[in-house]
């Protein structure tokens, strides 16, 4: 149907759409229009990735110089293949109305995911893959293939083709997902990795995943050419300041220090073997280094990604005299592995902050700041002189240095930690650099492109991403869920039916009637609820805990009357079976119930749309492990210099993930769902207000602190509602508008912004 | 590197004594604790795997795995007491680096016993006393005083005591706004208590708790600045010196202290 959002023609590829969607469309014009940040919240299945692309391509249509790229970061790669088979269906329908659309999308991935040399393929693994491409794209491979052809050094015949071809000229204009760019590359003979990391500065579309823009080793060798004039759409992004600290941080255990030290050994043999066959090539590196030359190795990919710091704290003076000499390089890279090996054997945990750390390096081992940061760079110019392809033992090697670099760049916001045993007790020395900030990486992105969109359907509560984040957002807007009937029924169950509190508290967990009665919730529910049941428990040791509770006393029988059970475990296959046998349970009829975990795999990424969730039950407020050491130096960070209170984040974290959880239920308009929430903490204002409007909307007072048996009975009526026959045209004029009222409602919306201005 | 430690002569590895110390002396080779005591305990005695005559009190805890690495390192701390000067005493980049390679290469020569390395340490030794001792001077007081109001010129360790402070304020800070938080509570419910002890109207009772409750919120709130990082533009303070008369002579300059060597030091 055709749109007319104040202005913007928007071609949408439905007959009908939800006000919902209109509201996002005129808030995206609002922040493009004014050239800031948007922060919005819509519910879980409403459309948004459908919303997000017609406007956008719509915009671009009206306006071509004001947005010049669209760039579109998913959290995963099944998410991106499902964004790009939206925007063709988009792309369809613009050619359906007689309109075409002379767009290029392109997609992303890593070179597991899109290489077609059947060489390559076939060796296995990424790091595998990644090695063996090297070994033919390398420029001193193609040089030595070149000389010496059939030689010990093999080439590539879809990357030579590449090189030779000018790109604009033969790809053609369209829509291309990661099997499309394989088929265009085996059939043309083309590297279809390499043609994508090209293709990514002629598109108008690019559809990758969050690191490809936000780790800073990663983006420094693919985004780095994007323009300014572009609109960036994190979606799913709910998780984005843990996506942005961990890819700041780096771990280094035992472990990694062996392979460090095997790694090192095979740089200082060829180091030595250089020095005796190809002298000129190491003297002629040394020369330049001396000179300060530093553009001519910058376009060279050496295999180990760039620095790890971000662009504008990557220093560029000379590299000091040193650390020039490479024998010398490699001592003075063992000094700083013996370094690590010593500190690991501390016997208890040590917090410290990175000027301490480099104080103490600069004493034990006399290795100064400044080497640090510019040690990196020398590494990837000395693997590069040398010639190496097999990077086995040198990426751990790069690894302790990016470690020591953050730590002599970055003076605030990152914490080194020290520790003895892991979590569960077993002796395992780590050291850990650990960045608490998560706003150093988002800045250079808010700063460097026009406008960033960060969209989710659990962003709530929403104030506290501005801050985590600091940045300045034009648009902060939670939208809530037109439903024509109430089709989503929160609950909050506080007590039993023997009013003992329900609650997943530290104290309280292995108090048996508390167990019992969470027992007794479950069985009912099965009871009461046709099809799948989705239930949530805060880690896998209290999983595991009330499981076996729950089997002596005997309510795993009760539940076993109704439906079959199936358990989430922190090994991937089982999980992925216990989830298909599900699923195929829920289809025969009876329906089952599946045990997970409320911060895992399933949480994050399945949907339970239609029959598969009819009912989802959160037993516990999902904290995060209070006693991990890193989360206690962010709490502290968070504190003082953005004074965000402890229990303030880690009520926000519980927050999102519980309704992270609660929204796997709807994924439709014509869906609905049972969601309860057991734990009598729920119901204090302080939590409930923190969930999202779409919930929060649907929670009536009397719903706050329910007992088990006023729940069923609430539910038990619900169901009888819903399954009632609902007809299209009950929708429509609520929750499905079609071309008029959509116009109604934008003109109404628009007088109400209009009025509330005049206030 | 993180494999077993072994003694040369007892073969005990740090496995099955696990508070074994290795102790390593000029020429770079290890013994352990008990071997060295036993070996030594008259003094003197040659190296288990070289044979050079070697005293006991030559000999230091080993830290680091390999004892090569821990010889270099020594010898390392030796050389830098000596080539102290730091990049603010270069003109150019292009000469403190090429210093650098200096002190390399005098290293290589140490480790590997060269006697032109030694002559060209005792010849810079000599050549620059003075300067010496005035840098190192100067690094000593740098460790204790923290003036620099240049922060990219500020060594390591100045920073490390403005961080020390800066935590120590916040927290003060910070603990003094979560006594005030409880105080307000504590007087809040007392109110209440006064209330209903007054036999207040129920209704009034009950606005009056939702008030305390929404009130907490906004005392929440109001330590919170939604922007986290604001910085308030007051005037900076500008430095005028003291000027006082007196009779005798100036008071010489941090410089000419420097200079003539009078640091207190």
């Amino acid at each position: 149907m055709h749109l007319d959002i104040e202005g913007i023609p928007v071609l949408f590829p439905f007959d009908y759409v939800y006000p919902e969607q209109l509201a996002y469309m005129r808030e995206l014009k609002y922040s493009i229009e004014n050239r800031g940040h948007a922060l919005i919240e819509m519910p879980c299945g409403t459309g948004k990735t459908v919303t997000i692309l017609s406007f956008l391509i719509a915009y671009k249509k009206a306006h071509p110089a004001s947005l010049e790229k669209i760039i579109y970061c998913t959290r995963t790669v099944p998410e991106l293949t499902k964004v790009v088979e939206e925007l063709r269906d988009l792309v369809q329908y613009y050619a359906d109305n007689g309109q075409h659309l002379d767009l290029l999308s392109m997609s992303l991935s890593s070179r597991q995911n899109l290489c077609v040399n059947p060489e390559v393929m076939s060796c296995g693994g990424r790091i595998e893959v990644d090695t063996e491409c090297r070994r033919r794209t390398a420029t001193f491979a193609r040089r030595n293939a070149k000389m010496s052809p059939g030689g010990e050094n093999p080439s590539c015949s879809y990357f030579e083709n590449l090189e030779n071809s000018t790109l604009s000229a033969k790809l053609p204009r369209g829509i291309y997902n990661l099997e499309d760019i394989k088929e265009f590359g085996k059939e043309e003979t083309l590297c279809p990795y390499f043609m994508a990391r090209e293709a990514i500065n002629l598109a108008d579309i690019v559809i990758y995943s969050y690191n490809y823009l936000l780790d800073p080793k990663i983006s420094s060798v693919v985004s780095k050419s994007l323009p300014r004039n572009s609109i960036v759409v994190f979606d799913e992004a709910h998780n984005i300041d843990s996506v942005c600290i961990k890819s700041l941080s780096v771990k280094i255990t035992k472990r990694t220090i062996e392979r460090a030290a095997d790694g090192l050994e095979k740089l200082t043999a060829r180091v030595d073997e250089f020095s005796m066959s190809k002298k000129e090539e190491l003297e002629d590196e040394y020369d330049r280094l001396v000179r300060g030359l530093r553009e001519a190795r910058q376009n060279e990919d050496s295999g180990l990604g760039g620095p790890p710091v971000l662009p504008e704290d990557v220093l560029t003076t000379a590299i000091p005299g040193s650390i020039r000499k490479a024998p010398i390089f490699c001592k003075w890279v063992k000094r700083l592995l013996e370094y690590c090996g010593h500190r690991l054997r501390i016997q208890q945990a040590i917090q410290e902050s990175p000027l301490s750390f480099l104080r103490d390096i600069e004493e034990r081992v006399c290795i100064d700041r400044r080497s640090l940061r510019i040690a990196g760079e020398r590494l990837q110019n000395l693997i590069i002189t040398l010639e190496m392809v097999d990077l086995t033992g040198l990426k751990e090697v790069n690894d302790i240095i990016n470690m020591a670099a953050l730590a002599a760049t970055y003076t605030e916001g990152f914490a080194i930690l020290f520790e003895a045993i892991d979590e569960r007790g077993i002796p395992d020395p780590r050291i850990q650099l650990a960045c608490l900030d998560a706003s150093l990486v988002m800045r250079p992105i808010f700063r460097k492109y026009q406008s960033v969109l960060i969209t989710s359907g659990t962003l709530s509560p929403i104030e506290m991403y501005p801050r985590l984040l600091d940045f300045q957002p034009v648009v902060m807007t939670s939208l809530s869920l037109s439903m024509a009937r109430g089709a989503i029924c929160p609950m909050i169950v506080a007590r039993g039916n023997d009013q003992v509190s329900l609650s997943s508290k530290f104290d309280e967990r292995e108090d048996p009637s508390v167990l019992r009665n969470y027992g007794n919730l479950l069985v009912e529910i099965c009871g009461v609820v046709p099809d799948g049941v989705v239930v949530f428990f805060t880690s896998y040791s209290y999983l595991e805990n009330v499981v076996s509770m729950w089997n002596e006393t005997g309510i795993i029988e009760g539940i076993q009357k109704n439906k079959i059970i199936f358990c989430e475990s922190s090994d991937i296959t089982e999980t992925s079976q216990a989830l298909s046998r599900y699923r195929e349970a829920c289809d025969e009829g009876r329906g089952a119930v599946l045990l997970s975990v409320a911060r895992g795999k399933v949480s994050e990424g399945i949907d339970f749309s239609g029959h598969y969730g009819r009912a989802v039950l959160v037993l516990g407020i999902p904290f995060i492990f209070t006693q991990s050491r890193i989360l206690r130096a962010r709490l502290d960070f968070l504190r003082t210099k953005i004074q965000v209170r402890e229990q303030e984040f880690l009520v926000f974290d519980a927050m999102r993930q519980t309704a992270q959880c609660l929204g796997r239920a709807i994924r439709a308009k014509s869906d609905y769902g049972i969601m309860l929430l057991a734990d009598v903490r729920f119901g204090t204002p302080g939590k409930y207000t923190k969930l999202p409007k779409w919930l929060t909307d649907s929670l009536s007072q009397g719903s706050l602190s329910l007992s088990i048996e006023d729940s069923i009975a609430l539910s038990k009526k619900f169901l009888r509602q819903m399954a009632q026959p609902f007809p299209r045209s009950a929708q429509l004029g609520i929750s499905l508008l079609d071309a008029e009222q959509a116009e109604q409602y934008l003109r109404r919306i628009k007088n109400e912004a209009a009025f509330a201005k005049t206030i | 590197m993180v494999r077993d430690r072994t003694c040369p002569r007892c073969k005990t590895t740090s496995y099955r004594n696990p508070s074994m110390k290795l102790m390593i002396n000029v020429c770079g080779h290890s013994l352990c604790e008990s071997c060295v005591n036993l070996q030594y305990a008259r003094g003197q005695a040659p190296c288990y795997e070289c044979a050079l005559n070697l005293k006991k009190s030559g000999f230091r805890i080993q830290l680091f795995d390999d004892p090569m690495v821990d010889r270099e390192v020594h010898l390392r701390k030796k050389v830098l007491k000596i080539y102290n000067r730091r990049m603010q005493d270069f003109s150019s980049e292009y000469d403190f680096n090429n210093y650098l390679e200096q002190i390399e290469d005098i290293i290589i020569g140490l480790m590997g016993n060269k006697q032109w390395a030694l002559d060209t340490m005792e010849k810079y030794k000599r050549d620059n006393q003075n300067d010496i001792k005035r840098n190192s001077a100067k690094q000593q007081w740098a460790l204790t005083a923290i003036f620099t109001f240049d922060k990219e010129r500020a060594t390591v360790n100045e920073q490390i005591h403005l961080e020390k402070q800066n935590i120590e304020d916040a927290k003060l800070k910070l603990a003094r706004a979560e006594q005030e938080n409880k105080l307000q509570r504590l007087r809040q419910e007392q109110a209440l208590l006064h209330k209903l002890e007054a036999g207040e109207d129920i209704s009034s009772i009950i606005k009056f708790k939702e008030k305390i409750i929404n009130r907490e919120d906004t005392i929440e709130t109001a330590t919170v600045s939604f922007t986290a990082n604001e910085e308030k533009k007051t005037e900076s303070y500008i430095y005028e010196p003291i000027v006082f008369a007196n009779d005798g002579l100036d008071v010489p300059s941090s410089d000419v202290l420097f200079r003539t060597g009078y640091t207190g030091a």
